[in-house]
C-alpha cells in the first residue's frame, strides 16, 4: 500500500571480520572470473592484429591456403576468402531451411496445442539444445548424407540449369547442402525458443478482437501475431545464425573443405572457418598457426556482429512488449 | 481461450516430436547392439569415457564454484560498469568454441601472454594437458550457469534478505541461509546445463588441449576420429554420450525447466 | 528515552520532516493515509532505508546520521520489525523462522529452540512449530511474524500494519493478543496503522502524518 519505493541501501557499516572475509571471497571470485575473461578477449585481439600485420589485408580476399614447402621453394600463402564465404553460404542456407520450421514450431506450440502436449514438446526442444554437436554431425554423416546426396542429385538433374544448382563433377556427398541441413536442425531449438517467447506476448485483446470480427485462427495469427512477433523471429533467427557460424564438428563431418571460391551448393566442396581451424590446428606450423588465429579473429568479429544485432533486435522486441 | 486439441493435431505433434528426436532414434537403430559389450570394454573407449566424465564433472563443479559468486555479484552489486562486466561474462556463450580455444591458447599457451610467465616462473605448461580440457570446458560452459543463477538471484525476494538482516543476520549469513536456498533449483539446473555443455564440448578443447588418446581425448573427439576408421565403434561411443547427457538431463527435467 | 528520530525521510514529493521520540514502555501509533511515509519511518529505523538528513539515535547510540557519516548496519541495531508483508522465510518451518534471529546472533541451538518454543506458546502457536508458512492461515502467519520479532528481545519493536493482512475472525483474536503482548513489552514500540480503533486499543500516544 505504500507507494514510495524503498531506496537503495548504502551500507557504509564497519562490518565484522567474517563479513569482510565473505565480501572478499565473493568479490574475488567474481572479479577473477571477469579479469580472466577480459584478458582473454584482449589477448585475442592483440595477437591477431600482429597476424594481420604479417599477412596484410589480402588475408581476407585470397582463397589459397598453402603452408608452403621448402623443397619446391613455395612460399606459404594464406587466405580465408573461400572459407569465409563458405561459412556464410552454409549458415545462410541453414537459416532458409530453418525459417519455416521455426515459424511453424513457434506458432504451433503457442497457439495450436494444449498445455500438456506443449510441455512435452518444449522439453524435447530444449533437450535438443543439450545434445552434443558431435551427435548431429554423426547423424548427418551416417544417416542423412546418403539420402541428401540422392535429393541433391535430383535437384541437379531437373534444376541444374540454375547456376547455383550446377555441379562440375557428379559427387553430391559432403556438400554445403548436406551441412546446412544438419545446421538447420541444430539451430532450431534456440531460434524457436526465442521466437515462441515473443509470439506468446502478442496482445491477447487484439487476438480476441480479431476473432470477434470473424477472423479464423490463422486469420488472427496473420493479422496480429505475425506482425507483432516479427522482431522476435528476426532476433531468434540471428541468434541461430550466430550459432551456425561457429559450429565446428558437425560441419567438419558433413562438409568437404575445398580452398576455392565456389557457389555450387550441391557440389562436394565448400568452406567453413570454424572447421578449418579445428582440422588444421593439430598439424600447423608456427606461421600457419598465426594464420589460423587470424581466421579465428575474423570469425569472432563476424559472430559478434551477428549476435550484437540479434540482442539489439530481441531487446527491442521484449521492451516494446512489456 | 486455449483451443481443444483435435486428433489430427495430436498426430502432427507426434510427427513433430519424432522429427526433432530423429537423430537420436536413427543412432539407436544403427548401433551394433550385439557387439556392444566388447566395444565398450576396449581400452581406447574406456579411456575416452573416463576422461570425459572426469573433466566434465570437474568443469561443472568449478563453474558452480566460480559462477555462483559471480552471479550473486552481477545480481546484487551496485558497482558501476556492471553491464560491461556482464557482456564480458556472456561473450564465451556466443563465441565460436574454436575461437574460445584459440583465445585460451593466446592467453595460457607457452608463448601466451600469461602462459609464458607460468612457464618461465613455475615451469607450468597448460596447453595439451587434461587441465587444459577442463579449462576449455569451464570457459564454454560457465556462462550458461551464471546466467541461469543470476536470473534466479534477481527474481528472489530481496525483502526476505532485508528481513533477515533486521533479525541480526550478517550479509554472509543472509547469502547462505536465505539467498542460496532460494536459488537452489536454478543452481542445480545451471550445473546440469554446464555439465551437458562440458560433456559435448569439442571446438575449444581440440584447439587448446588437442586430441591425444588416453590424455586429452574426450568422447566427442574420439567419436570424430573413429568415424572414418570404425564407424560402428563411433556409434557406440555416441550412444554412451547420448545416454549420459540426454538421459540425466531428461531425468531432472522438471528442475531444469523451472530454472529456465 | 529509547529512540528518537529527528530529520527528513523519503525523496521528492514524499520527503517529509519528522521529529519523534518514544520512551521505554510507550507505544507510539503513527497513522496516516497511503503514501504518507509511514512504512518509510519503520524502514528507516530498521536501516533498510537511509535517513536523508538529521539523526536517529537509540539509548544514546547514534544509528544513522548522514552529516557525520555515522551508520549502524541493520544486523547491529537492537530493533525488530513485523513487516506489513510479513516476509516469513518460505523454505523454513515455523520454529526455524522464529529461532533464525537468535541463531544469527550467536545463541546456541538448544537455547534458541527453547526460547522460540516459549514465545510460540505465548502467541498460541505451540502446535504449529513444524509447519511451513505456506500451510498456515493469515492470522497464524501474523502470529509467527510477531513471535519472530519478540523472541530476539529487542529494545525497539516496529509493527507495520500488524492487522492489515488478516481476516475478520483472526483480527478479533489478534486485537486481544496484541495489547497483552505490548503491555508486557519493556522497550519502545512504534505501531504503524491506518485504523483509528487500533490506536485506541493499543497506543499510549499517537502521531498523525497527513
Amino acid at each position: 500500500m505504500q507507494t514510495t519505493a524503498p531506496e537503495r541501501r548504502q551500507i557504509t557499516a564497519v562490518s565484522r571480520p567474517s563479513d569482510k572475509a565473505f565480501q572478499g571471497v565473493v568479490t574475488a571470485g567474481a572479479l577473477s572470473a571477469f579479469v580472466v575473461l577480459a584478458l582473454i578477449a584482449g589477448f585475442l585481439f592483440l595477437r591477431s592484429t600482429e597476424v594481420f600485420r604479417t599477412f596484410g589485408f589480402d588475408f581476407i580476399t585470397r582463397s589459397k591456403w598453402d603452408a608452403g614447402s621448402v623443397e619446391d621453394a613455395r612460399a606459404p600463402q594464406f587466405g580465408v576468402a573461400a572459407m569465409l564465404l563458405g561459412s556464410i553460404i552454409v549458415s545462410t542456407m541453414a537459416m532458409i531451411f530453418a525459417l519455416p520450421f521455426v515459424m511453424g514450431t513457434s506458432l504451433f506450440l503457442e497457439y495450436y496445442i494444449s498445455r500438456r502436449i506443449r510441455f512435452v514438446l518444449v522439453s524435447i526442444l530444449d533437450l535438443m539444445a543439450a545434445i552434443p554437436s558431435i551427435i548431429y554431425g554423426l547423424w548427418g554423416y551416417l544417416v542423412l548424407m546418403p539420402y541428401a546426396s540422392h535429393w541433391a542429385a535430383s535437384i541437379n538433374k531437373y534444376l541444374g540449369w540454375i547456376p547455383i544448382f550446377a555441379v562440375d563433377r557428379e559427387n553430391f556427398d559432403a556438400s554445403p547442402f548436406v551441412a546446412s541441413l544438419v545446421l538447420c536442425l541444430m539451430i532450431l531449438p534456440i531460434a524457436s525458443s526465442v521466437t515462441r517467447e515473443v509470439y506468446s506476448r502478442a496482445p491477447q485483446d487484439q487476438i480476441t478482437a480479431a476473432y470477434a470480427l470473424g477472423a479464423s485462427r490463422w486469420g488472427a495469427i496473420r493479422a496480429v501475431v505475425l506482425p507483432f512477433g516479427l522482431s522476435g523471429l528476426v532476433g531468434g533467427m540471428l541468434l541461430g545464425l550466430g550459432r551456425a557460424l561457429g559450429e565446428t564438428i558437425a560441419v567438419l563431418l558433413t562438409l568437404n573443405l575445398v580452398f576455392a571460391v565456389k557457389f555450387q551448393v550441391l557440389a562436394s566442396a565448400g568452406g567453413n572457418v570454424a572447421s578449418l581451424i579445428a582440422s588444421r590446428f593439430g598439424e600447423a606450423g608456427p606461421l600457419e598457426l598465426k594464420a589460423l588465429m587470424a581466421a579465428g579473429l575474423v570469425l569472432f568479429v563476424l559472430t559478434l556482429l551477428v549476435n550484437f544485432g540479434a540482442s539489439i533486435i530481441v531487446g527491442r522486441a521484449s521492451r516494446s512488449t512489456k | 481461450m486455449k483451443p481443444r486439441v483435435s486428433p489430427s493435431l495430436k498426430i502432427v505433434a507426434a510427427v513433430a516430436a519424432l522429427f526433432v528426436a530423429l537423430p537420436l532414434v536413427s543412432i539407436f537403430v544403427r548401433v551394433p547392439w550385439s557387439d556392444l559389450g566388447d566395444m565398450l570394454s576396449q581400452k581406447s573407449t574406456r579411456d575416452a569415457l573416463l576422461i570425459s566424465l572426469q573433466t566434465s564433472i570437474i568443469a561443472a563443479l568449478l563453474s558452480c564454484l566460480f559462477g555462483v559468486p559471480l552471479a550473486w555479484f552481477l545480481a546484487r552489486s551496485a558497482t558501476r560498469g556492471l553491464s560491461v562486466l556482464r557482456v564480458i561474462c556472456i561473450t564465451p556463450m556466443v563465441l565460436p568454441p574454436v575461437v574460445g580455444g584459440i583465445a585460451l591458447l593466446t592467453a595460457f599457451g607457452r608463448q601466451g601472454i600469461l602462459g609464458q610467465y607460468l612457464y618461465d616462473w613455475f615451469n607450468v605448461s597448460l596447453p595439451f594437458t587434461r587441465t587444459a580440457v577442463v579449462m576449455a570446458q569451464v570457459f564454454v560452459a560457465m556462462p550458461f550457469l551464471v546466467l541461469a543463477v543470476e536470473a534466479a538471484f534477481r527474481q528472489s525476494d530481496q525483502g526476505l534478505e532485508d528481513a533477515a538482516r533486521t533479525m541480526g543476520a550478517s550479509p554472509s549469513r543472509v547469502f547462505f541461509t536465505i539467498a542460496l536456498p532460494a536459488a537452489r533449483p536454478a543452481i542445480i539446473a545451471g550445473i546440469a546445463l554446464a555439465w551437458a555443455r562440458s560433456l559435448g564440448e569439442f571446438g575449444a578443447s581440440i584447439t587448446f588441449a588437442g586430441s591425444f588418446p588416453g590424455r586429452t581425448q574426450t568422447l566427442p573427439m574420439a567419436v570424430y576420429e573413429l568415424v572414418s576408421i570404425d564407424y560402428r565403434l563411433s556409434l557406440v561411443l555416441s550412444l554412451v554420450l547420448i545416454f549420459i547427457s540426454v538421459g540425466v538431463l531428461a531425468a531432472m527435467r522438471d528442475r531444469w525447466m523451472t530454472g529456465q | 528515552m529509547s529512540i528518537s528520530l529527528q530529520g527528513t525521510i523519503g525523496r521528492g514529493e514524499f520527503e517529509r520532516s519528522l521529529n519523534l521520540s518514544v520512551a521505554d514502555g510507550e507505544v507510539l501509533a503513527i497513522t496516516g493515509p497511503n503514501g504518507s511515509g509511514k512504512s518509510t519511518i519503520i524502514h528507516t529505523i530498521a536501516a533498510l532505508v537511509p535517513l536523508r538528513s538529521g539523526h536517529l539515535e537509540s539509548d544514546g547510540a547514534m544509528w544513522d546520521a548522514p552529516d557525520s557519516k555515522q551508520w549502524v548496519a541493520p544486523e547491529n541495531r537492537t530493533c525488530a520489525v513485523v513487516f506489513q508483508d510479513l516476509r516469513l522465510f518460505p523454505h523454513m518451518n515455523v520454529i526455524a523462522n522464529v529461532s533464525y534471529g537468535l541463531r544469527a546472533q550467536g545463541v546456541s541451538k538448544d537455547e534458541a529452540h527453547s526460547r522460540s518454543t516459549a514465545v510460540l506458546a505465548r502467541v498460541g502457536l505451540s502446535l504449529f512449530a513444524t509447519r511451513r508458512p505456506s500451510e498456515l492461515s493469515g492470522g497464524e502467519r501474523q502470529r509467527v511474524a510477531l513471535a519472530r520479532a519478540l523472541v530476539v528481545e529487542p529494545r525497539v519493536l516496529l509493527l507495520d500494519e500488524p492487522l492489515s493482512a488478516v481476516d475478520v475472525v483472526s483480527r478479533a483474536a489478534l486485537r486481544e493478543l496484541l495489547p497483552e503482548v505490548l503491555g508486557g513489552f519493556a522497550g519502545a514500540t512504534i505501531l504503524v496503522t491506518h485504523d483509528l480503533s487500533d490506536v485506541e486499543a493499543m497506543a499510549t500516544r499517537s502521531l498523525g502524518l497527513f
